[in-house]
């Protein structure tokens, strides 16, 4: 079963308690460039990104114990500081699952007929916002981290 | 134990050696990594700083961002490479002093 974090079959697949998960949520920004960037915040379990993609820039945040509301308007008064129009460009918004250590001794990835894969089985790579199926591929790109902190 | 209960726990067995044990290894870190301090300053601070000055450091920072240094053998990769990245960043700092030393003469 591939359900995402938002399963909705109670009996199957990792059970996520709210300090299981994190929000993520950004926009895609028609643009370009050459280099990702990560941008660390002040008491933010979690980080800003721009990721460069094929026409556009996905930018986002993700973070752990924060509402999405918060987390919103920490990436928009980061894009606005940059000068990097938001408005109007698509929206996007994920719930994560990040595991509490504890969770992890106890997660429920397969029983009886059934195993969970992906974001079901809370298989997530914090630092890359990358579920491990990618793990299994060998990135030819390096990727130049700009990294920033504020 | 019945087949499918072994199985299971075979499973899990391979999962935590593929990858799981690596995944609780990183939500280990993560609260350390995020809100911790070192030096006197946040530990992003840090990390932001050492991989400017540090090509070593900032070549570990990139495989970490690319997936191809596990959580893992993190600890023992910066351990490996702290005589080499402390002595770049130090050379790296006295350099810069150097440089605005001789701009300001």
């Amino acid at each position: 079963m591939a359900t995402g974090a938002r399963n909705p079959l109670r009996q199957v697949g990792t059970q996520l308690r709210p300090e299981d998960t994190m929000a993520a949520l950004g926009y895609y920004i028609p643009g370009e460039q050459e280099r990702i960037d990560i941008q660390f915040l002040p008491g933010l379990e979690g980080y800003i990104w721009v990721f460069p993609r094929c026409g556009h820039l996905s930018v986002g945040i993700c973070g752990k114990g924060q509402p999405a509301a918060v987390l919103r308007k920490r990436l928009e008064q980061y894009l606005n500081e940059r000068d990097i129009t938001w408005k109007g460009a698509a929206f996007y918004s994920h719930l994560l699952p990040s595991l509490d250590t504890g969770s992890w001794k106890k997660n429920r990835v397969a029983g009886e007929g059934w195993m969970a894969v992906g974001d079901a089985a809370a298989w997530w790579i914090r630092s890359r916002e990358k579920g491990c199926t990618t793990r299994f591929v060998r990135p030819t790109w390096r990727p130049a981290p700009c990294f920033g902190s504020e | 134990m019945s087949e499918v209960a072994e199985k299971l726990v075979q499973y899990r067995k391979l999962l935590r050696r593929d990858f799981a044990a690596d995944l609780e290894f990183g939500s280990r870190l993560a609260k350390r990594v995020f809100l911790g301090r070192f030096l006197f300053g946040s530990v992003p601070a840090r990390m932001v700083q050492f991989t400017r000055r540090s090509p070593r450091f900032s070549a570990i920072m990139q495989d970490l961002f690319a997936g191809k240094q596990p959580y893992l053998g993190l600890k023992k990769r910066l351990f490996r490479n702290l005589n080499g990245s402390l002595y770049e960043i130090g050379m790296s700092l006295g350099f810069s002093r150097l440089l605005s030393r001789n701009a300001r003469a």
